[in-house]
């Protein structure tokens, strides 16, 4: 990366596009910690995450999916969806044992995670085992899992990756949604129509680099932003 | 009592109630003296289980722990005069700390060289109770002696079988309990469980304190029923021993540990009439377990279970 700047504010979706390798994963891995920068700072509502870990960032309300769905396969729905909301309780080992506090955070874990498979239409196959999952399910569980933990901000990377053309619009509904509820949105699309129109604004990368900010109309009709990625043949 | 919970219930009370009678029931003292030792294995079993199959963390320190709740037992009775349950109780507490330590430097490795360090640790701990004449007694040994309550064989069978049967429960609580999901979630995809706002490292360590203190009372136990203690009591083929009863039994289940360690162990004690090779059967039998049923006699059991369950249901469903 190299001189990125850029804010996002709550309660609005940022698109963020360009060519392949442009840096868009990257920028979400430094978001949300997987990976440290060499230089510059982060911060997250007024607190600096320079170099935090992911754990801390996610704690701290940035919620966030991976571009190769990363799930619990081998655990059920509702399972995947109470480890997502493991860090929202305080019960350790001895409460295990005796399980006063236990009990009540296992009730309000279950009561959530219904709650968010519901939201993400999942509710009927809370049993299903997460790796039998159709490519779409699959999206929506991952989205899910990182509203559960109630984030401020929720970073989607290519949330309709390999899902078919039927289930975009779900997923734009849900993405929709997740706005209504106050969550700020960041998404990393390569469907250009879908993230034009469902963006409030747009951040352009290439080569690591950020090349133009602003309305999807704005950004659609730089010269730059057309020479790198959208090519002479598009047109809002 | 439908069909599923009579399983789950059924062959656990059964298994129980065998076990309550078990030194009345006509079997020979070697026998006895056998089982014994299979009950004392199987806590250190379930110990690794903690750390292995719930939290995915491959741990060849077992033995190490072992014999540091052995030695610890043995030097606060010994050495310190401490009351016997006293001295338990702390040998347990200090082999959990002992755990906090080395899971600190250990945590900082990952997968293959975990399990490297881990190894290390326990070969570094044998040595050191080998020579440190002084604390130890080195190759001589040291002789224990624990309350007049439990001089006789029976009375320490019941002791070990309340001790596995606390160790049971302890680990069915932890895999019903939000512990229990974190420490899943580190095993089965450990960035995700990061970005869900999961403390890895802190995790690891829980999970490894838990098991060392656990494996720390196997230890005890087994110095206890031995009277006697020398350093093969910390030998790294223990923890080879712990890994193989659990791979057979089934990681990650709750019975598995137990399974595991009676099978082997009783089966090894069975074949000593050919000898050495014993070991080439067993290895064989390893081999195959590993490949046909990498989940274990109870995972394998349980994947069988449900393969009739589900065309059962198929046909009342048809």
């Amino acid at each position: 990366m190299d001189g990125i700047d850029m804010k996002v504010e709550a309660g609005s979706i940022v698109g963020i596009v360009g060519p392949n390798g442009a840096g868009k994963t990257t920028l979400f891995n430094l978001m949300s910690g997987q990976l440290k920068p060499t230089s510059g700072r982060i911060t997250f509502e007024g607190v600096d995450i320079t170099g935090s870990k992911p754990f801390r960032i996610a704690r701290l309300g940035m919620g966030r999916t991976f571009q190769n769905t990363s799930l619990f396969d081998r655990l059920p729905l509702k399972i995947n969806m109470a480890i997502a909301r493991r860090m929202r309780t305080q019960s350790g080992f001895f409460d295990s044992l005796v399980p006063l506090r236990e009990r009540e955070e296992e009730a309000d874990v279950a009561r959530r995670a219904g709650e968010a498979l519901e939201f993400v239409g999942l509710a009927g196959s809370a049993e299903s085992i997460a790796g039998s999952l159709p490519q779409i399910a699959k999206k929506r569980l991952a989205v899910g899992m990182a509203l559960v933990g109630e984030p401020k901000l929720v970073l989607l990377d290519e949330p309709t990756g390999g899902v078919g053309a039927g289930d975009i619009s779900g997923m734009i509904e849900l993405i929709c949604q997740i706005k209504d509820r106050g969550v700020a949105v960041c998404v990393i699309e390569h469907k250009m129509r879908m993230v034009m129109g469902l963006s409030d604004r747009i951040v352009v990368l290439n080569f690591g680099r950020k090349i133009a900010c602003g309305t999807p109309e704005e950004v659609s009709g730089d010269p730059e932003v057309i020479k790198a990625y959208l090519g002479s043949g598009y047109s809002a | 009592m439908t069909a599923e919970n009579l399983r789950k219930y059924g062959v656990f009370i059964a298994a129980l109630a065998v076990a309550c009678f078990l030194p009345y029931i006509g079997i020979s003292k070697f026998m006895l003296n056998v089982i014994i030792y299979a009950g004392i294995f199987s806590i250190a079993t379930m110990s690794l289980n903690i750390i292995m199959g719930y939290t995915g963390q491959v741990s060849l320190a077992q033995g190490a722990f072992y014999g540091i709740g052995a030695y610890g037992l043995a030097i606060l009775t010994n050495k310190a005069g401490l009351n016997f349950w006293m001295a338990m109780l702390l040998a347990c507490l200090i082999t959990a700390f002992v755990g906090l330590l080395i899971g600190l430097l250990a945590f900082r490795t990952k997968g293959p060289y975990f399990i490297i360090v881990t190894l290390c640790f326990n070969f570094i701990v044998y040595v050191v109770i080998k020579n440190w004449d002084w604390l130890s007694g080195g190759v001589r040994g040291q002789k224990i002696t624990g309350p007049e309550l439990f001089a006789g064989r029976e009375a320490r069978y019941y002791l070990v079988l309340g001790f596995v049967l606390l160790t049971l429960f302890i680990m069915w609580r932890i895999s019903r309990s939000l512990e229990g999901l974190g420490f899943m979630a580190v095993r089965d995809n450990e960035p995700l469980a990061d970005a869900l706002g999961i403390n890895i490292t802190y995790t690891k360590i829980v999970a490894f304190m838990i098991s060392c203190f656990l494996a720390g009372l196997a230890g005890c136990l087994g110095a206890l029923h031995t009277g006697y203690l020398s350093p093969t009591s910390a030998h790294y083929l223990l923890s080879f021993n712990f890994i193989i009863y659990l791979l057979v039994g089934g990681a990650g289940t709750l019975y598995g540990p137990i399974v595991g360690t009676f099978t082997v162990y009783l089966a090894l004690e069975f074949m000593k009439g050919i000898g050495e090779y014993r070991f080439m059967i067993f290895g064989i039998i390893l081999i195959l377990v590993v490949i046909y049923f990498p989940r274990g006699i109870v995972g394998g059991l349980k994947s069988l279970w449900k393969k009739v369950a589900g065309s059962r249901q198929a046909e009342e469903g048809a």
